[in-house]
């Protein structure tokens, strides 16, 4: 082993501020840029609709099923949408075989609430006879490798399943009491504005690093989320300190508003990757 | 619309744990235990520090994601409020009982809030009284959380401390500021000024000057709340206090 | 097939949904009109092989592979300190297949099915013979495979003991040589080599063949159906046939990744 990995092994703490002293990151971003991003559409043939993200070294492939089930009652017309990310022992060596680590339980709940909250998919758009039958739509993505900020890149790859997905026609025969589909005739879903999340960091309560690796976030304090659908920034969240600013106290508007900025920034750019996949 | 509901604080007297407290906004309510430092099992045991472990109960069913998400918040929240170096390789438990009712059943018309944010600040509150009151861990500050609603009235955006379970379908915005007040001083009100904030989220169209206006009042609001928790802990119990 | 009953480490959907019902599905004739086989392949033809390592980078070693549709992603963590047991003096092998819940026609709820420990067992016992346990005391290998696409059941064992093989070989850790496999299946009268689902479920009967091609040994069959001895025979030879053209794929792959880390460590 070099004596530059023996170095980050023993005091990554250091060995991050070393190259942040000179405004670089350990991977030779500055801190303030993203990776780069590859997205692959439609490559897997047993699903509705499949999305491939590369995010830097983070891999996510996500898979869309769409089943059908019966509606609530007290939500005759709603369909059901339902996200999960799994984040296992193959991605990463910190995680073990068996059920869902915490990691993907934290991040899948972050998603289904995103997705949820951002209204991309209307429930009620998946009616297909009220209180007989509607879509229920899985979506499914494996983490294949992990290297840091797996809640971007796999609200991404849903996104983009979502967006790649063909639902076959259905209608609900009254006589056989049963929902008859055609493979013949697809329709894209109803799908509205999709969300994009930006990931910052802060270290030491005071360098703002977006998209961090696996890495990078242990050593974190603090971080800044960001969902941004069109426009407008729908859901924003710091947890910890945040950043040291004036001694008179410090608002957590500030860095809101900076990172909303950054943030519009990279929705831009994983916008032009996604309209260049679609081509 | 700055004015706090009803505010309940209590120490309560539970057994098997170190400190135990009971907080309420209203009807949005908590209760927490706080135990430590207590052994450590070789599983989750830290060389340089206590593991603090949290724990979350819904009011009905057992835990599942949401509360694990909330956990792994908590846990960023209590982290910079506790010195943790203090005592390595031992475990600190807490554990919150949400006692909030779940909000008159919406006809799913808002699916921004289906609970109250409040729920989470109570949660926040009580768990900060047991630690005070618990006494047997170092603290660098104490943790106080208060929630904001921006309901829509006949086209005008009001914002909205401590919201009401009727009020939520009204909400197109809202969240939760935490703050850690690090030199606490109940006799001098300016101080809380210097309250860094710990863990936020907004949810809902985010307008910079009504988030900041958002902030403040719930700052105002949270310095109140850490004057009950003073007077809960150092002016014995008062079984229940409303606020001026 | 019923959702699991709640599962509080998950999003939870409806207690129950069902794939859709076609009306229009077309039978799937497991022959052309021309009498060849659907993909145009003839009787003895494998799907190509696309084989790549270092996909993971945490891992000591890696592959992806693509047979057709079928893709299989496989990390090696290895070795790794066995805790927990007690002392052994050879190391253990584990192999872990998870199937995604989108790689099959049918959605896979994701409570751990019987089948994804069959096909760890199988590929566990493809590979067993071929590495040099007493080198690693005390320690465990630990495989791990996701399958992304599945296109035939047979095949997708045969793939992910390639791929988990290659990965061991990208890891460095010893072996008496390069598992491969290779399967088989009966329609009627003729033998179809690396049958696809729609094939597999035409046919009576599939054998599956593992084997260390540099030894001429083999390590593991797999047969079901319903076959006569001599027909089984036959299986096992025309597999046993293609294991050479398999591990020419497998070595190519295994250069291909010592001379990406010698550039690496060049740079």
């Amino acid at each position: 082993m070099s004596d530059i990995s023996t170095f980050q092994r023993l005091h990554p703490r250091a060995y991050l501020q070393r190259f942040l002293d000179e405004h670089l990151r350990p991977d030779g971003r500055r801190p303030l840029d993203c990776r780069p991003l590859e997205l692959t559409t439609g490559s897997i043939s047993t699903a509705d609709g499949s999305a491939l993200v590369r995010l830097g070294e983070t891999t996510i492939v996500c898979g869309v099923k769409a089943e059908i089930a019966e509606p609530d009652l007290d939500a005759p017309t709603r369909g059901f949408i339902v996200p999960n990310v799994e984040i296992s022992a193959i991605c990463a060596a910190r995680f073990k075989p068996g059920p869902p680590s915490e990691e993907a339980q934290i991040i899948s709940e972050q998603l289904n609430q995103i997705i949820a909250k951002s209204k991309c998919l209307p429930l009620d758009s998946l009616c297909i006879e009220p209180r007989k039958a509607v879509w229920t739509i899985y979506i499914d993505a494996v983490c294949i490798n992990y290297d840091g900020n797996a809640l971007d890149a796999t609200l991404l790859a849903m996104t983009t399943a979502l967006s790649n997905t063909q639902l076959p026609q259905a209608r609900y025969d009254d006589d056989k009491k049963m929902v008859l589909c055609s493979r013949m005739n697809k329709t894209p879903l109803a799908l509205k504005t999709l969300p994009t999340a930006t990931t910052f960091g802060i270290f030491e309560s005071k360098h703002l690093l977006v998209d961090p690796t696996s890495f990078e976030e242990p050593l974190l304090e603090s971080t800044v989320t960001v969902v941004l659908c069109g426009s407008e920034a729908i859901s924003v969240s710091q947890v910890g300190l945040g950043r040291e600013t004036s001694p008179s106290g410090q608002s957590s508007t500030s860095l809101y508003t900076e990172c909303i900025e950054l943030a519009q920034k990279r929705q831009a750019e994983i916008l032009r990757a996604v309209s260049q996949t679609n081509l | 619309m700055d004015a706090l509901r009803e505010v309940t604080a209590r120490i309560e007297r539970l057994d098997r744990v170190d400190a135990s407290a009971r907080f309420a906004f209203g009807t949005s309510s908590a209760l927490a235990s706080v135990s430590g430092p207590i052994e450590a099992k070789l599983g989750v045991e830290a060389q340089s520090k206590a593991t603090l472990d949290i724990l979350v109960r819904p009011l009905s069913g057992i835990p599942g994601i949401t509360e694990r998400l909330l956990v792994s918040n908590l846990r960023n929240v209590f982290t910079p409020a506790i010195i943790l170096g203090a005592h390595p390789r031992t475990l600190i438990q807490v554990v919150i009982q949400n006692l909030s009712p779940p909000p008159p059943s919406s006809n799913f018309k808002n699916s921004l809030f289906e609970t109250n944010p409040s729920t989470t600040a109570v949660m926040v509150n009580a768990a900060s009284i047991a630690f005070l009151q618990a006494s047997s861990l170092p603290l660098t500050g104490v943790i106080v959380a208060v929630a904001v609603g921006v309901s829509l009235h006949d086209g005008e955006r009001v914002i909205l401390v401590d919201p009401e379970d009727s009020e939520l379908e009204t909400l197109v915005a809202g969240g939760v500021f935490a703050f850690l007040s690090a030199q606490p001083n109940a006799a001098d009100p300016n101080d809380f000024s210097k309250a860094k904030v710990v863990w936020s989220f907004w949810d809902g169209t985010f307008r910079p000057a009504e988030v900041s206006q958002a902030e403040v009042l719930a700052r105002a609001a949270g310095f109140k709340v850490l004057r009950t928790f003073y007077s809960v802990i150092f002016e014995g119990n008062s079984p229940s206090m409303e606020l001026d | 097939m019923a959702a699991p009953a709640f599962d509080r480490r998950r999003v939870n959907g409806p207690e129950e949904s069902f794939p859709p019902i076609f009306i229009d599905d077309e039978r799937l004739e497991p022959l052309n009109s021309d009498n060849k086989r659907r993909d145009g392949r003839a009787s003895e033809d494998l799907r190509p092989i696309f084989l790549t390592t270092g996909l993971v980078s945490q891992a000591n070693g890696s592959a992806y592979i693509e047979t057709g549709n079928t893709k299989i992603a496989c990390a090696v963590y290895a070795p790794r300190q066995l805790k927990n047991t007690q002392y052994s003096d050879i190391g253990r092998l584990n192999v872990e297949v998870k199937f995604a819940p989108f790689s099959s026609v049918r959605r896979r709820a994701h409570l751990r099915d019987v089948e994804d420990r069959t096909i760890g067992q199988l590929v566990h016992q493809s590979l067993l013979p071929a590495i040099q346990l007493h080198l690693f005391p005390k320690s465990s290998i630990d495989v791990f495979i996701t399958v992304i696409e599945n296109d035939g059941l047979e095949g997708c064992v045969a793939s992910a003991s390639i791929a988990a093989s290659t990965a061991l070989a990208d890891a460095g850790i010893e072996m008496d040589g390069m598992v491969v496999a290779c399967c088989a299946a009966l329609y009627k009268d003729r033998i179809w080599m690396d049958p696809v689902t729609s094939e597999r479920l035409a046919a009576r009967g599939a054998l599956l063949l593992a084997g260390i091609p540099a030894l001429g040994t083999i390590t593991n069959i797999w047969q079901s159906g319903n076959v006569t001895t001599k027909e089984a025979l036959q299986c096992i030879e025309v597999c046993y046939a293609q294991f050479k053209d398999i591990h020419d794929v497998v070595v190519e792959a295994i250069k291909q990744s010592k001379r990406a880390k010698e550039a690496q460590n060049a740079a």
